[in-house]
This record gives structure tokens, C-alpha cells and sequence, in this order.
């Protein structure tokens, strides 16, 4: 079994941290049911799981931060396949980030630098020199970028989600391994045959190259790691960077601004809906794209 | 939307040099200490080494998000506590939002949290505005109940205008195109039958698909209503939808299940209108 425990993590020689407030009286501080401001900067689960490294949570609103060199002793035997240069952790009242220097992940995604942050309600993603198998990243600025090379491959960039407490959770790079897939029949392309290696690379298990299913390589990895995975969820998930930060304050003031209605003028005049930033300088809403989708209308 | 590509100021990664220097004799034992720490919170305390393979997504690992367990609003579900149209027979002025990222929705501005709003459900997700307050926009909801509507956080939507407005009369059975207020076209139709009835009110196009199992139709425009009578329908939610029909001897009478039947070329223009335009049901 891959699992490993943050005890050994914090164990590695070559970890340096310091926490600006030292969580000794974590307990009695904890204010239950918030949700802090916090950051990681690698997490995994499925054949591989890492807890997250290094978390940091600041419930206080004090600074706290950590940093590692690397996640050697976590990985083992899985040295080769994940490599991590330095990872930094920070979070204090209203804001978080996370940063990873010199990653690659199998070869199928590697970067000289990921940051993920968050400030005041906002956040986003930060890559230099991301390519995913050998191709330069996507714009990684509008939320929640999917790279679909499913059934075997998800790699969503700066996905975010708006807690109901006004939160703003930030996950800088989530690659999922045979993220959706669902029958064991459904067969593999030619290029997800072609990332099989890498895949053997990944979770340590010597793949049968002439696997042609999903069910196929599901058997594969099952009898290597003598795990009982199943179909329906992520064979693999890994995270590269996650930051949750609150508003700093009411942060009323900017409400508006940070989008195009600036000019936030209630004068309009089209009746009693009160459509405020004037509608004339707003962009054409676009055609809608036709997709494909199960949803029996009533005919 | 691009606003969320500049990072702010924020101070610079710090090195590890400078880390470095700070640490000391202590840093194995604050690693130690706060990584335990660190990990008892994260993991609601449970023993580290029952983590095992396959456990939980890993950005589910954290304390459990404040709303994530709430419904997301689609037209597959009826979210308790939304608000209701409080004006049915009103056309806004065209503005349209689109989610930029997963978003409460609440039953008032700064209020309740009673449902999650998704960037994409058939497509991105597009949804007319027709109210604004406080930092906030009132929109029309796709889910159960019929004309409900709920809040979201203006800044966590993009927006546009559509300048268009679908018309359906269903007693003239008569579907008219608008563009500015203008009529572009009108087509003679067929809708739901007495036992089936098309429901009334103010919605809107919610997507525009294609669906193998659902041939009779190329391309079928769901809207943000649903069936009064069918709960459910050939095993869908009684979505109601705009989409073609094979035979043309059924416009202009009500003989469906509550869907809205348009010949060809109506729906070959109505595929083109933008996704949240407002699609106005009366008797008329």
C-alpha cells in the first residue's frame, strides 16, 4: 500500500518550515463551525493518496505558513514519477496561497511553477511554463478550464467554487485518472493506449500494454496493487494547489466593480426591473453551442 | 472575462533561503507538531493511517465547505425556499448572466443560501436577470417549482444582453421571434393538450442539445419549465422544451405532452438565439 501518513511526511530531512503562530493552543482557539482561510499545496487520492502538503489553516486570522522541499518520503517509491520542487503554504485573514516550483507529474503534466491564491473574496491561478503531454497549457484565466481526455484523463485548471459563507475556494490543478468512466467495456483510444505507460508510471503497477478497455486496466491495477478500486469515481485524483480565503471585511464597497457594471447607475428606465449597468454597453450574450445530452423532454 | 487572470500584488513566493534562516533546532518539532495538527483538523481527527485508497476526492479532504451540500439548481431538481416570479407577464431588458464559477444561490440579497449554481449544464449556463440589489442579481431558476427564481453574487457572474424574446401564445398557437422589440417572424405551432397543458408564465432557453434517443427533433431547446401534470416524462424531469416534430399536421393545435412543436425553420432560427432569453408563455 502507497499511503502514507503526514507523521512521516513532517519526519523528511530536507523539510524546512517555520509557523509564524505555533498552533499549541489550537484547541482551545478553534472557533467551531468556521471555515478558515487555508492552503495546500499537493494532495492526492485513490492507489496513490497523499494527504495534503503542506496545510495550513489560519482560524484566527493570524499568519501562518509552511514550506517543503520536496515530498520525497511521501511518494517512495513513487519518487521518480512526481516531482516536486518546493512547496509553500500561507494563509491569514483574508487570504491563502499555495505555490509548487518544478513539477512534473509522470511527464503528462509538468510546470516550473503553479500558484494558486486567493485575496479577499477573488483568486486565481498563476502557471509558468505549464505544458500538459508536451503541449503548452490552455489560458488558465476563466474558472474552472477543463482538459477532457476523458474516459482516461481530466485535467481541470483553476476550478473555483463561492462557499455559501462568501468563501472563495480555489483548486489550482486537479488531474483525475479515468475520471468518469463507467462501463469496463468502453473502449480506449489510440491515444489513451499511447498515455498507458505513463499511467503505469503513475500508480506503480505494470499495465498490460495491450489493454484495449477501461475494464482492462482497471483488472491491471487492481492486481498490482491488490486494491478493489471501482468504477464511478477517479481512479486517481491528484491536486496541485487549493487556497480558500474569506473577504477581508465587509467588502461592500467593491461589490460591482470587479466586473464590467461599473457604471452601477439605478436610472434605467426600462420599466420596474431595475437592470442596473446600463444594458447598451454590455457584450452580445453568444449563440448557444449545441452539445449532447440524455434529458427526455416532454414532447 | 478576464479580470480573474491579473494575480494581485500579493507578496512574492518566499525562497526557501530566507526560510532557511528562520528555522533552526526547532524546525523538526514545529513540522511535527503542525503537521499532526494540521492533518487531525483536516481529517475531522479520524487516525491518519485509515486513509486508505480511494477514500474521498482529495479536495474534499478539507472541512466540509459551508453550502457544498446543497442542491444544485437544474432542471432536475426542486430547491425548497426560492423565491417566486414576482412578475411573470414582465420583460427585462435583455441582461442575461452566466456563473463564472460554482455559486450559492440565496433566497434574498445577503440572505439564505438554498441551492449551488453551476458555470455549464447543457453548455454554459445562461440565466436572465430580473432584479438587482446590493451586490446582487435575481435570476430565473431552472429547477422545480415552476417560476422560481433565486439570488446570486454579482461578482461571480459574467453578463450580456440578448436583444431577443420568444413569444408563445398558446391559445392562437402562434410563436413569435423578437429582436428589440420588433417581431423578426412568427410560426404556427403545436402545444401541450388540455390534459397536458403547456404551463404559462416567464422562462427561459436553458440549453440547446442534441439527443440520438430523441430523434424527432436535430436539436431540442429545453426550457427553464416544466410539465404542471407530468412529474416526470420518458424518464426525464417534464422538462418542457421547444424542439421540431416530424409531421407538420400538428401545428397549430394542442396535442402534446406540453412541449412546444415549431416547424424546421423555426427552430433552426430559435438554435441561434442566445441561451437565457426570456421565453414569455400566455394565453393570448
Amino acid at each position: 500500500m502507497n499511503t502514507k501518513t503526514l507523521a512521516r511526511a513532517a519526519a523528511v530531512g530536507a523539510v524546512t518550515s517555520v509557523t509564524a503562530l505555533l498552533l499549541g493552543n489550537t484547541a482551545a482557539v478553534a472557533q467551531e463551525d468556521t471555515f478558515p482561510d487555508y492552503a495546500y499545496g499537493i494532495a492526492a487520492s485513490g492507489a496513490l493518496t497523499i494527504d495534503p502538503l503542506p496545510y495550513v489553516a489560519s482560524k484566527d486570522g493570524k499568519f501562518v505558513g509552511d514550506q517543503l522541499l520536496g515530498i520525497g518520503d511521501v511518494l517512495g517509491e513513487h519518487e521518480d514519477d512526481i516531482a516536486l520542487g518546493v512547496l509553500t503554504a500561507e494563509a491569514e485573514a483574508g487570504k491563502a496561497e499555495t505555490s509548487v516550483t518544478e513539477l512534473n507529474l509522470l511527464s503528462i503534466l509538468r510546470a516550473d511553477l503553479v500558484r494558486t491564491w486567493c485575496e479577499d473574496g477573488k483568486g486565481g491561478l498563476e502557471i509558468i511554463n505549464g505544458t500538459l503531454l508536451g503541449q503548452p497549457l490552455p489560458d488558465t484565466s476563466v474558472p474552472g478550464t477543463k482538459v477532457d481526455l476523458s474516459p482516461l484523463l481530466t485535467v481541470t485548471l483553476n476550478d473555483q467554487r463561492r462557499n455559501s459563507d462568501g468563501s472563495l475556494t480555489v483548486t489550482g490543478i486537479e488531474l483525475s485518472v479515468l475520471p468518469g468512466a463507467t462501463s469496463p467495456d468502453e473502449e480506449l483510444s489510440d491515444e489513451e493506449k499511447a498515455a498507458l505507460p505513463g499511467l503505469s508510471a503513475l500508480l506503480g503497477a505494470p499495465l498490460d500494454a495491450g489493454a484495449s478497455t477501461v475494464g482492462d486496466v482497471l483488472d491491471g491495477v487492481n492486481g498490482a496493487l491488490g486494491t478493489d478500486i471501482a468504477l464511478g469515481s477517479p481512479l486517481q485524483t491528484i491536486t496541485v494547489g487549493a487556497a480558500n480565503c474569506h473577504e477581508s471585511g465587509d467588502g461592500s464597497s467593491d461589490d460591482g466593480s470587479s466586473d464590467d457594471g461599473s457604471s452601477d447607475d439605478s436610472g434605467d428606465d426600462s420599466g420596474a426591473d431595475d437592470g442596473a449597468a446600463g444594458s447598451s454597453t454590455l457584450p452580445a450574450a453568444p449563440a448557444p453551442s449545441i452539445v449532447a445530452a440524455a434529458l427526455p423532454v416532454t414532447g | 472575462m478576464s479580470q480573474h487572470t491579473a494575480p494581485p500584488k500579493a507578496a512574492p513566493s518566499k525562497g526557501p533561503s530566507r526560510r532557511a534562516l528562520l528555522t533552526g533546532a526547532v524546525v523538526g518539532v514545529v513540522v511535527m507538531f503542525v503537521a499532526v495538527l494540521g492533518f487531525a483538523f483536516f481529517s475531522g481527527g479520524s487516525d491518519p493511517a485509515a486513509t486508505g485508497p480511494s477514500a474521498v476526492a482529495a479536495n474534499e479532504l478539507g472541512p466540509a465547505a459551508p453550502g457544498a451540500d446543497l442542491l444544485a439548481s437544474t432542471t432536475f431538481t426542486t430547491i425548497e425556499g426560492a423565491p417566486s416570479d414576482p412578475n411573470p407577464d414582465q420583460v427585462n431588458d435583455g441582461i442575461v448572466v452566466h456563473p463564472l464559477r460554482e455559486t450559492p444561490v440565496y433566497d434574498a440579497p445577503n440572505g439564505q443560501a438554498i441551492a449551488r449554481m453551476e458555470p455549464t449544464q447543457f453548455g454554459d449556463t445562461w440565466l436572465p436577470v430580473i432584479a438587482e440589489e446590493s451586490g446582487f442579481v435575481q435570476v430565473l431558476l431552472p429547477s422545480r417549482p415552476d417560476a422560481s427564481t433565486g439570488w446570486l453574487r454579482a461578482d461571480d457572474v459574467e453578463r450580456a444582453r440578448t436583444p431577443f424574446v420568444v413569444n408563445v401564445h398558446l391559445g392562437s398557437k402562434q410563436l413569435e421571434l423578437l429582436r428589440d422589440g420588433k417581431r423578426v417572424d412568427s410560426w404556427s405551432i403545436a402545444v401541450g393538450k388540455q390534459e397536458t397543458p403547456t404551463p404559462t408564465g416567464r422562462t427561459f432557453l436553458l440549453g440547446a442539445f442534441s439527443d440520438p434517443s430523441q430523434n424527432f427533433s436535430p436539436v431540442i431547446l429545453p426550457l427553464g419549465t416544466h410539465s404542471p401534470t407530468h412529474d416526470t416524462f420518458g424518464g426525464g424531469p417534464g422538462t418542457v422544451a421547444i424542439h421540431t416534430w416530424p409531421s407538420a399536421d400538428a401545428f397549430g393545435s394542442a396535442v402534446s405532452e406540453g412541449c412546444i412543436r415549431v416547424p424546421a425553420d423555426a427552430l433552426d432560427k430559435l438554435a441561434e438565439v442566445p441561451l437565457g432569453t426570456l421565453v414569455m408563455i400566455d394565453q393570448d
